[in-house]
């Protein structure tokens, strides 16, 4: 056989080489102590000097190029069983992970770090007050005189006669200006209470107080904020309205709706047909309630406004009852 | 309130559609909260003109008639005979219903059959008493349901009228703001009252014997009256308003209360003992009957109607039953007047007796307007009941009321509202409210309220009217200019937002509960005889005291959750509780976190052990919750329970521990009390931690530093020991870092053995130390050293024996 021949049928049977085993037995074959190309080799000392020089040079290179292809050969047969071997290494990816359960937040807890965040970056800082509270706070001071029908507007839980537990948010309004003079933009997340139990009234609840007070603080201020709020909160699209309405504590005093999110204003069971919900009490800060913290009317004014958490939060996750909130059925408390 | 839309349509006759009027009063603020359909009890009645009358051919007394609705001809049988040809009547057909729920059939009435029944007013409950049947008008159309055709059903709007609009609790007051409102004619109710009797003076005198009682006491007296039931239209009306129908003159005083908003009372005037009539203070435990048949003790801060011996009213609440109006009722002393409001409110408080009239009278009622609501209720009564009416009216009026000017600065409300205005739209304003006013100088108007407004005091008050008038869509919307710069973050929102994030995402989820619980349940989580801070009008005994745990809220928690079959529980809980201080002063509201976990370390899960959780997961999450706060370098200790400590009495001893922060007492963690897991019926120990805020606070502001880290390599050598099992491990681990704190880097745990091959009364301890120095590498020589010793002291401070040394 010549060489050429040799060569080819070499690479022949490399390409259907398919085990490192076959590929050794080809290396054998051709380049092995016995192997039919070291067979050419040592032939070569049998030719003439100068036959000898040129016939070594294409002994060589046949030997090159097939040790080359071996080991290209080699390194992808290698690959291949290493790729195989790591295929039956299987297990079962739908398994569920290791895991400790991350808990949460209450949902309350979620809407009231929702609304705090839009007004920080309004610039209003968050301020509390005490839950037990003082008649004079709770009352008086906001205008609400004794013996006044105004106070049946709230029942309330007596501790004693000048102690009760605070049925707003709002008597943060006073425990802050009494302290501070104005400028002042401040919030006051908190819990209340009102003597009232049914399937739209918990005895315990969550309220946040929100206040402003600089030089010539308008109505037009209050719309601006809390229009501004409220469609940050709900979504750019959400409509609001004022309405006049009545608490002692400001004048003018607003009720706040925004278009209802369930129906969009079609009319529908939570809005009770009229399209609109009732969000946030609020108005400017009456005169009397100035005076009583020492600033004048005249220089300052300011509003203030009061949202009940567990409405928003059940608008926004759409929940049903409100004495879901305080069950803590864990069932409840995983969806938020 | 609920208010009669037909009955406003009488007063205001622009009154628009029931649907719009609710709009256009909520928009001013006067919000319609429903509008409910009344029927009038018919159906089927329709209108219908006669074509023929003839004589029933078999009775004289009846008629035939032949009556025609479009095309179809009915043959009626008729009683009556005041109809002729072209009259329009109201035909009830068979199926129809009538008031009463009388159903019409088909008949034969002497031998003839009437296919219906032509109606009077007194059977269509119109009125209660007719003669012949109704006649329609000439330009009633034909066919047409005789509701619509008369405009018989009405609307109820339900208004929620906030207390300081007193004078709206009325149909005539609620007319005169619509018409406001609307810029519409309103017309008041019309009465004309005849004076035909006696001279008042000569039959009752009153007096008003105290100050601040009674701004103002109006009376009259009719003679003769005759006790009967009230025409139908009243009795209607009253009963669509909730108010139960008694007799022509309690219903005129109900009548025209419901008009004008002022509450009357009406006496038997021969039970009236004397000739005076006095509104004094009530005596020391005097008694009256009321006429609901309650029977009141009054205190000497009730103000009270007497004649000369006793009180015969409650005054402005209820009258008394000794002068109650009954059946031999002949002469009346008919009362109205304008009590003062917070007297009255205190005794409907104590007394807990609220009515219409206390209701009207604690929001006042305009003294002004007593006398014409005097004269109405008499003209109606005259009317329903007749008599004579006496000759003048008993008027004590002690305060007359100084109606104020109020200056009112256009500018000045324009700035506070944010809204275009001008003069002339606050004048025309006030015009429509009724309010006196005068532009005295450029955008200054000198305003006096009307004597029923009487909420009108302040400058801002009018302002907020011009508002609600203009309607706030004419407010703008503006960003208010920022004086200020941000101000500093509230570090207790900050503290309470951080270890919520903590504990949630250690597996804990977060629970809110009410503030009270029950006697039973702060019994149970505290020491005894510790003072407790309770509510005076609970809602129940469940909700009557102030917790000053929250561990017995999560108790609660767990049961409520265990009974809907969660079982693996782990919930937190940040709230204020309320501890009673010495004094009678507010509690101390200290705000706590605690925390509790129940069942199974991980849940139930293919690839976790199934382990329960034990004392160790509780005490590793109050770790975690501190160590997250302030870093490695926090100074936590658990100690045995204080005895002293309330919140200690709901763990148990042996397995519960007093919390420090860098000294400071700061909770409690540990296994529940066995009395309270049999108490809640736990089948598993509760491991629960409770601690205070503010000791926390004192972590989340420690500074981090920086601490170079080593340079030179470390060398560690274990050791496991022998020691009685009383020794706690943190004595043991404070001795070896004392040994050398230079060069033992730490010292950790790894593995705690009792049972067999350990000695009863002893444990096994393995820990593995770490030996480094800053400053170069450590020698075995050196290493050896050190770590002889701290073998020696393991052995001489805590007679440890050494194991496979």
């Amino acid at each position: 056989m010549n060489l050429e021949g040799l060569l080819k049928n070499a690479f022949a049977e490399l390409s259907t080489a398919a085990s490192l085993d076959a590929v050794s037995g080809i290396r054998a074959k051709y380049l092995g102590r016995k192997g039919s190309l070291t067979l050419f080799f040592k032939e070569l000392s049998g030719l003439a000097p100068d036959d000898r020089k040129a016939a070594g040079e294409a002994l060589n290179n046949a030997k090159n190029a097939i040790e080359s292809e071996i080991y290209s050969l080699e390194a992808t047969l290698k690959e291949r069983g290493k790729e195989e071997a790591l295929k039956k290494q299987t297990l079962d990816a739908t398994l569920p992970g290791r895991l400790v359960r991350p808990g949460r937040t209450h949902p309350i807890t979620q809407v009231v770090d929702e609304i705090e965040d839009i007004f920080l970056r309004l610039g209003f800082e968050i301020a509390e007050g005490p839950e037990v509270e003082l008649d004079y706070y709770n009352f008086e001071a906001l205008n609400f005189p004794k013996d006044h029908p105004a106070r049946d507007m709230q029942d309330t839980f007596f501790i004693s006669d000048e102690l009760l537990l605070r049925t707003h948010t709002s008597p943060v309004q006073i425990r802050v200006m009494e302290q501070r003079r104005p400028p002042l933009r401040v919030i006051a997340p908190g819990t209340v209470y009102r003597r009232d139990s049914d399937i739209t009234h918990s005895p315990m609840f969550h309220q946040i107080e929100g206040f402003m007070v600089d030089r010539a603080i308008g109505l037009s201020d209050l719309k601006g904020v809390l229009t501004h709020f409220l469609k940050l909160f709900f979504g750019a699209n959400t409509a609001v309205r004022l309405r006049p309405s009545f608490f002692p504590f400001t004048e003018p005093s607003a009720e706040v709706d925004i278009r209802c999110v369930m129906c969009k204003g079609l009319g529908c069971r939570v809005c009770k047909g009229s399209g609109w919900l009732e969000i946030l009490g609020a108005g400017l800060i009456h005169p009397e309630v100035l005076k009583a913290v020492k600033y004048d009317p005249e220089l300052h004014s300011g509003f203030a406004f009061g949202l009940g958490i567990e409405r928003v939060a059940m608008l926004k996750f759409g929940i049903d009852d409100l004495r879901l909130f305080f069950d803590n059925d864990l069932r409840f408390l995983r969806q938020f | 309130m609920k208010f009669s839309y037909n009955w406003l349509k009488e007063l205001v006759p622009a009154l628009p559609m029931p649907k719009d009027l609710g709009q256009a009063l909520t928009d001013a603020g006067i919000e319609v909260e429903g509008i409910t359909p009344v029927s009038s009890g018919l159906s089927g009645v329709v209108s219908a003109e006669v074509m023929e009358v003839k004589k029933h051919p078999n009775a004289d007394r009846l008629n035939l008639c032949e009556v025609k609705i479009d095309s179809a001809s009915y043959s009626i049988v008729c009683g009556a005979d005041n109809m002729k040809p072209g009259d329009k009547v109201a035909l009830a057909l068979p199926g129809a219903i009538l008031p009463g729920g009388v159903s019409i059939k088909k008949s034969k009435i002497r031998g003839i059959e009437s296919s219906g029944m032509m109606c009077s007013e007194s059977e269509l409950g119109l009125k209660d008493a007719s003669v012949g049947i109704m006649i329609l008008p000439q330009d009633a159309p034909l066919g047409v349901d005789i509701n619509t055709a008369l405009g018989l059903n009405d609307f109820m709007l339900e208004v929620n009228i906030m207390p300081n609009r007193p004078d709206i609790l009325s149909i005539e007051g609620l007319a005169r703001e619509i018409g406001a409102v609307l810029a519409v004619e309103c017309k008041a109710g019309d009465f004309y009252l005849t004076e035909n009797g006696a001279p008042i003076e000569k039959i009752i005198s009153a007096v008003i014997s105290e100050d601040g009682l009674c701004r103002r006491y109006c009376a009259r007296v009719i003679e003769g009256v005759e006790i009967r039931e009230s025409p139908w239209l009243i009795k209607s009306r009253l009963k669509s308003h909730g108010i139960r129908a008694v007799n022509n003159i309690v219903d005129a005083t109900n009548y025209i209360m419901l008009l004008t908003g002022h509450p009357l009372h009406a006496f038997d005037l021969d039970r009236i003992i004397g000739s005076r009539i006095e509104v004094r203070q009530a005596r020391h435990e005097e008694r009256i009957e009321t006429i609901d048949g309650g029977a009141m003790v009054l205190n000497d801060a009730t103000p009270v109607i007497a004649d000369a011996e006793r009180a015969v009213a409650i005054a402005g609440i209820m009258g008394g039953k000794a002068t109650e109006i009954g059946e031999a009722t002949k002469r009346v002393l008919l009362e109205a007047a304008s009590f003062n409001p917070p007297a009255v409110r205190r005794a409907s408080k104590r007394l807990g007796l609220s009515t219409d009239s206390s209701y009207r009278f604690e929001r006042g009622v305009d003294p002004d307007g007593v006398a014409r609501a005097l004269d109405a209720a008499g003209a109606l009564m005259n009317l329903t009941a007749g008599g004579s009416v006496a000759k003048g009216a008993i008027d004590e009026y002690p305060a007359k009321p100084i109606r104020r000017t109020i200056r009112f600065r256009v500018d000045r409300a324009e700035k506070l509202l944010g809204m275009d205005l001008k003069a002339p739209k606050a004048m025309d304003v006030f015009a429509r409210l009724g309010i006196e006013a005068c532009l005295t100088q450029d955008d200054v108007i000198d305003a006096i309220p009307p004597g029923f407004r009487q909420d009108l005091v302040h400058e801002i008050d009018l302002a907020e009217e011009v508002a609600r008038i203009c309607g706030y869509k004419s407010v703008l919307e503006t960003v208010p200019a920022s004086s200020s710069l941000p101000p500093e973050p509230c570090a207790q929102t900050l503290l309470k937002r951080k270890i919520r994030a903590l504990l949630s995402s250690d597996g804990f989820f977060e629970v809110i509960n009410f503030s009270f619980i029950s006697g039973k349940s702060f019994n149970s989580t505290g020491g005894p005889d510790r003072g407790r801070i309770g509510i005076l009008n609970p809602l129940s005994e469940d909700q009557s005291i102030l917790r000053d745990s929250l561990i017995s809220s999560l108790l609660g928690n767990l049961d409520l959750n265990l009974s809907r079959k969660t079982e693996d529980i782990r919930i937190f809980e940040i709230a204020p509780v309320f501890l009673s201080t010495d004094e009678s002063r507010a509690p101390k509201e200290q705000w706590r976190v605690s925390g509790l976990i129940y069942g199974l370390r991980y849940g139930l899960s293919w690839n976790m052990p199934k382990d329960g959780v034990d004392f160790y997961d509780i005490k590793g999450a109050v770790e975690r919750l501190v160590i997250g706060l302030a870093g490695q370098g926090a100074k936590i200790e658990f100690r045995p329970p204080l005895k002293e400590s309330p919140l200690s009495v709901a763990f148990h001893p042996g397995k519960s521990a007093a919390i420090t922060l860098s000294g400071v007492p700061a909770g409690t963690l540990g296994e529940l009390h066995p009395d309270i897991l049999q108490e809640y019926g736990l089948k598993n120990p509760a491991y629960a931690f409770e601690m205070d805020l503010e000791a926390i606070s004192s972590l989340a502001g420690s500074a981090r530093v920086f601490k170079e880290l080593p340079r030179f390599p470390e060398s560690t050598r274990d050791i496991a020991f022998l020691v009685e099992t009383q020794i706690p491990y943190s004595e043991i681990i404070k001795s070896l870092e004392q040994l050398g704190a230079k060069v033992i880097e730490k010292v950790e745990l790894f593995d705690v053995y009792y049972g067999v091959s350990v000695p009863k009364d002893q444990k096994s301890l393995a820990i593995r130390l770490t030996y480094r120095s800053i400053e170069k590498t450590l020698t075995a020589e050196e290493v050896d050293e050190v770590h002889s010793r701290a073998i020696d002291t393991l052995v001489k401070r805590f007679n440890a024996v050494v194991r496979d040394r």
